[in-house]
């Protein structure tokens, strides 16, 4: 059963990257992997977690060195399984607050005026993201 | 060896590996990325090589009749490269291509596609180069507008514009903007006049751009040297 789940949890990151690949053609920019990954958090252990958190890496590293941008997306799922194990809510609320904060923390690490600047970009990511990454929680914890 | 500990053991052995290719072949994971992803080009490629061509000899024009005397005739020799990967995430606009400073990549250099400006070297490797696009946000580059030459200010973004024009410039839809950047050859095509209007503090025109590409269709660009 449990293989089963770290199965599914690979094919849903491999359908978040295509889904995040296929909206930024159409110019919609939004970070379902980073989404995925901390609902992740919520689902598997940390073995597991590191183990999909670097598979991701390995995809989304744009350059032949890793950046800070690179280990701010790394740490951030990390953070969150840290979160969950440290404040006893419900996975779902847990997921949605990680979610909401992990987002916060990127676009403020990586373009501090990004959030003032586009707005409307980054609450539109925001959403789809949240959305993203509660049906990714609530479809591997009822397997 | 129970199930679980042997879960465990697969998994750490993954772990190192892939901080292994992460580290020393991250190509592997771009040749994923490009089977995941399989962009399609908006436009044809005949359309794209005739429109670049079209924005090429407007520029050219332009640039002959502003200071035809002045310039060097040769063209600056070039370095061929393909597009790796480009930036996954919102805040910037950028790519990477398959050639560095082994063979002569400098950084601050000019990246065409098809004669049109796209792009400056931003940061150098051994054997790849990442090119800040002029859909940047934060790319800021004097440029001049149409057979006057008119002065402007490109500010890059998702759609980006020239700002900054006198509102006395007599420039339409189709002009041609170029490179008028010191630290660039003179002239080089980036876009044309789409649309006009006045800025914001009603001091000045913009003007947004029309390209004669889609970025997420460019495999190869040349580097000047």
């Amino acid at each position: 059963m449990r293989s089963v789940t770290f199965l599914g949890g690979l094919i849903i990151l491999g359908i978040a990257f295509v889904l995040e690949f296929w909206l930024g053609s159409a110019g919609i920019h939004v970070v379902l992997v980073l989404a995925t990954l901390i609902g992740f958090a919520f689902l598997f252990d940390l073995a597991e977690l590191i183990f999909f958190v670097l598979f991701a890496v390995f995809i989304i590293n744009w350059q032949p060195t890793v950046s800070t941008g690179i280990i701010v997306f790394m740490v951030i799922p990390i953070v969150a399984y840290i979160f969950r194990k440290s404040v006893p809510w419900q996975g779902w609320l847990g997921n949605l607050i990680a979610i909401f904060l992990g987002f916060f923390l990127l676009y403020l690490f990586l373009s501090p005026t990004f959030i003032l600047l586009n707005p409307g970009a980054f609450f539109l990511d925001l959403v789809i993201s949240l959305a993203f990454g509660e049906a990714v929680f609530f479809l591997l914890n009822q397997s | 060896m129970t199930s679980r500990k042997k879960h465990v053991w697969i998994l750490v052995i993954a772990i190192i590996i892939l901080g292994i290719l992460i580290l020393f072949k991250p190509s592997y994971g771009w040749q994923l990325r490009a089977f995941l992803s399989q962009n399609n080009n908006a436009f044809g490629t005949n359309d794209q090589n005739l429109a670049a061509e079209n924005e090429t000899l407007k520029a050219e024009l332009a640039k002959l009749q502003v200071i035809v005397s002045q310039l060097p005739t040769e063209p600056p020799s070039v370095i061929r490269a393909m597009v790796y990967t480009r930036y996954p995430l919102n805040f910037r606009n950028e790519f990477l291509v398959n050639a560095g400073s082994g063979e002569g990549v400098i950084q601050g250099k000019a990246v065409l596609f098809q004669g049109v400006l796209v792009g400056i070297v931003e940061k150098v490797f051994a054997d790849s180069a990442l090119v800040k696009t002029i859909f940047d946000p934060s790319i800021k580059m004097p440029v001049r507008i149409g057979g006057h030459g008119y002065d402007a200010l490109l500010i890059g973004g998702d759609y980006p514009k020239a700002s900054s024009i006198l509102k006395t410039a007599a420039i339409q839809s189709g002009d041609i903007i170029y490179a008028a950047d010191p630290t660039l050859p003179y002239g080089l095509p980036i876009g044309e006049v789409l649309t006009t209007s006045t800025s914001p503090d009603n001091l000045f025109e913009e003007a947004t751009l029309s390209f004669a590409y889609d970025l997420g269709g460019i495999e190869t660009v040349f580097i000047q040297t």
